[in-house]
């Protein structure tokens, strides 16, 4: 049957990383929900990231920003008022130490990303995420580096006391059902993370992860869209 | 047995086999897939072929020129929904995307919605530019959807 259908035809995904921009005069993209900026690219872009310019935005990605001088350049933006319009906000797991408080308060909306070989670092750390994403998993020949870090995010979810975390971001290449859980050691490393999960209750969310991550989606679909849903029930509230 | 289907259906068969945003694992295959179904017949081939421009990844300012040009050529404004450009520190590339390129997309780009740019080793991109691009607020257009049960 025929349905009439509304087509938006305005920018609603952003995606900027690299040195080479630069902004004459900040204008505004009334329609843009998401945008995602690399610590260079912030540099250029932060006269954008104010409620004036972007009304429409619900999700912030920052990846790699974690040091103070990213931050500053963060401060330097009116971030701290697009706050309250976002439904949802990607970080590097190691800007939690010189993240501004208005961000450090965020942590129901934010989905932290951890490099699967940061891990050692991520789990040695009193981190507190409720949502994790491991990303860059190591493939191809690598299978003792693959069930290694299986391993180890699954004891650090056995043993954590009062761990806080909520939902585990995994790559979907990871998923019971895809080529590399033919390999036992992997499947076996995976069998013990998803009981472990159980048990603490922490959903394992599958999902196709960034590879290229300058220029694939940084956001994960899923999470925004979790996000969005919680955002309109307590608005409807 | 094909040749009954609508082509609305058709249409919802092909794109259920692609994926429907970019990924830099994925694209290339994504549009090795529709060139090969663009060949198994002219029909295949109408409702294949619009959907290789949906998502744009290009690496140079000419390549993003070129694409301008075809989707204008047949008509195709309504096409684009994704573009990617990407200017590497690796890449042995002349140019730099530029005014020209983004007024080249303004055309042939109304329905884009995605911008991903990865700009290293050019000129400064002064980002203003994204103002040239379709700032129409909505319109309404009649499409076939699934049938009410």
């Amino acid at each position: 049957m025929l349905t009439i259908q509304r087509i938006f035809a305005e920018l609603n995904h952003l995606r900027l990383s690299g040195e080479k921009f630069e902004i004459t005069s900040p204008f505004e993209l009334p329609r843009l929900l998401t945008i995602c900026l690399n610590s260079v690219s912030l540099r250029a872009c932060k006269t954008l990231l104010n409620p004036v310019y972007l009304p429409s935005l619900r999700d912030l990605a920052l990846p790699d920003v974690d040091n103070a001088n990213d931050f500053e350049n963060l401060q330097e933006s009116n971030v701290d008022k697009l706050i309250s319009q976002l439904d949802s906000i990607s970080l590097y797991w190691r800007c939690v130490d010189c993240a501004p408080e208005y961000l450090r308060n965020l942590n129901d909306r934010t989905l932290f990303d951890c490099y699967s070989y940061d891990l050692v670092g991520f789990c040695n750390y009193s981190a507190h995420p409720r949502h994790l994403r491991i990303i860059h998993v190591p493939l191809g020949p690598a299978v003792d580096a693959l069930a290694t870090w299986i391993y180890r995010i699954s004891r650090w979810i056995e043993t954590h006391q009062q761990l806080p975390l909520r939902s585990l971001y995994l790559d979907s290449i990871l998923h019971p059902t895809a080529l590399h859980l033919r390999l036992p050691e992997v499947r076996d490393g995976m069998d013990y993370l998803v009981r472990v999960c159980r048990e603490k209750e922490v959903e394992i969310v599958f999902e196709t992860h960034p590879r290229g991550w300058q220029v694939d989606p940084i956001l994960s679909e899923e999470f925004c869209r979790r996000q969005r849903g919680i955002g309109e029930k307590e608005h409807g509230n | 047995m094909l040749a009954s289907l609508p082509t609305e259906l058709l249409r919802q068969i092909i794109e259920s086999t692609i994926p429907r945003v970019f990924h830099s694992q994925t694209h290339d295959e994504r549009q090795a897939t529709l060139c090969q179904l663009s060949l198994v017949s002219h029909r295949f081939r109408q409702i294949a072929q619009p959907l290789l421009f949906e998502i744009v990844s290009v690496q140079s300012p000419e390549k993003l020129e070129t694409v301008s040009e075809i989707t204008d050529g047949k008509g195709w404004s309504d096409v684009i929904l994704e573009v990617i450009c990407q200017r590497r520190y690796d890449d042995a590339i002349r140019g730099s995307f530029g005014r020209r390129n983004f007024e080249s997309l303004a055309r042939s780009g109304k329905n884009l919605r995605t911008v991903a740019l990865r700009l290293e080793r050019q000129g400064v991109l002064d980002l203003s530019v994204l103002q040239l691009l379709p700032r129409e607020s909505s319109r309404f257009v009649f499409r076939a959807g699934p049938r009410e049960c």
